[in-house]
């Protein structure tokens, strides 16, 4: 080992010490303003993140969305995919419906639905 | 421990009015020697300048967490050397480069830089050290070359003097042996 040469092979390019502490502080100036750039990209985001959040919240676009179901409804009846006994399994309250359907029907004939025993002729 | 000059230096960077003079004169006063360690474990100097830069920037920005125990030297070597260690592993993980590609690339860069002063001996005893495991390196590089004491390495290194001792001992029956299989002529 003792034969082993200390000398230092590595050289650096002429002038480049000097130019160095120049060269540190550049980098430290565009590191600052690199971060600077992150924050406030990350603030964007964040701010973009809550008002689609706030837009996307459920009874915001109610009105559009029962409007459009009805069209597709009113389609599917019209092109006679769907007849009325489909509607009628389909809907929450089928009985309700004939209800309605009945009472429309009879108030035009001037027919009450339930009459009171004094409206009956006998 | 601390040196009067060094201490005349950290006066001037805790100064918020006079840190940036401060900095830059510490670091005209290091960056020869700083250099000179990372450039023995990363040796491209394009690759020991970004480190190089790297270490000052941060030792910049953590100058406050200076406790004045070691010597500002010892400080910047040992940012210095984690940032080298670092950078080398970086190489392997983030640029799917296998450590022992980048051996290579060193190895040739040895033969072809303009940035390379030595004999063939020289050239080839570089060549063995960049066989030896990274921190083995490190630690020879620190012993053999900069002439520290196991103290020294050890505040560096936050490694026992014991395991120093093993690891300088181990190094240096390697490259012994690796001159002997090589037969390096000179040597």
């Amino acid at each position: 080992m003792k034969k082993i040469p200390k000398h230092n092979i590595y050289t650096a390019p002429e002038g480049y010490f000097e130019s160095l502490t120049d060269r540190v502080f550049r980098r430290k100036k565009t590191q600052q303003q690199q971060r600077l750039i992150v924050r406030i990209a990350a603030a964007a985001v964040f701010i973009i993140g809550m008002v689609l959040f706030s837009v996307r919240q459920p009874g915001v676009n109610e009105g559009n969305f029962q409007s459009l179901y009805d069209q597709e409804v009113e389609l599917y009846i019209n092109s006679g995919i769907w007849d009325a006994e489909d509607v009628l399994l389909l809907a929450e309250n089928p009985d309700e419906l004939l209800d309605d359907i009945i009472i429309e029907e009879w108030s035009a004939y001037g027919i009450d639905e339930h009459p009171t025993e004094e409206e009956f002729p006998y | 421990m601390i040196s009067q000059d060094d201490l005349e230096l950290l006066e001037l960077i805790k100064n918020p009015a006079t840190k940036d003079k401060g900095f830059k004169m510490l670091m005209e006063k290091y960056q020869r020697r700083v250099y000179g360690i990372i450039r023995k474990i990363v040796v491209i100097h394009e690759d020991a300048d970004d480190v190089l830069q790297n270490t000052f920037l941060k030792a910049y920005r953590n100058i406050r967490k200076f406790k004045e125990e070691s010597s500002l030297f010892t400080w910047l070597y040992r940012i210095a050397t984690n940032e080298s260690l670092n950078f080398l592993e970086k190489k392997e993980k983030y640029y799917f480069l296998p450590l022992t590609d980048h051996q290579k690339v060193m190895e040739d860069y040895l033969d072809s830089s303009p940035y390379i002063n030595g004999d063939d001996i020289q050239r080839s005893l570089q060549k063995i050290m960049l066989k030896l495991p990274e921190k083995q390196r490190l630690v020879f590089n620190l012993k053999y070359y900069e002439e520290l004491s196991y103290e020294e390495i050890s505040q560096i290194t936050d490694t026992s003097i014991g395991a120093l001792k093993a690891s300088y001992h181990h190094a240096v029956k390697k490259i012994e042996n690796h001159i002997k299989t090589e037969g390096i002529q000179g040597l």
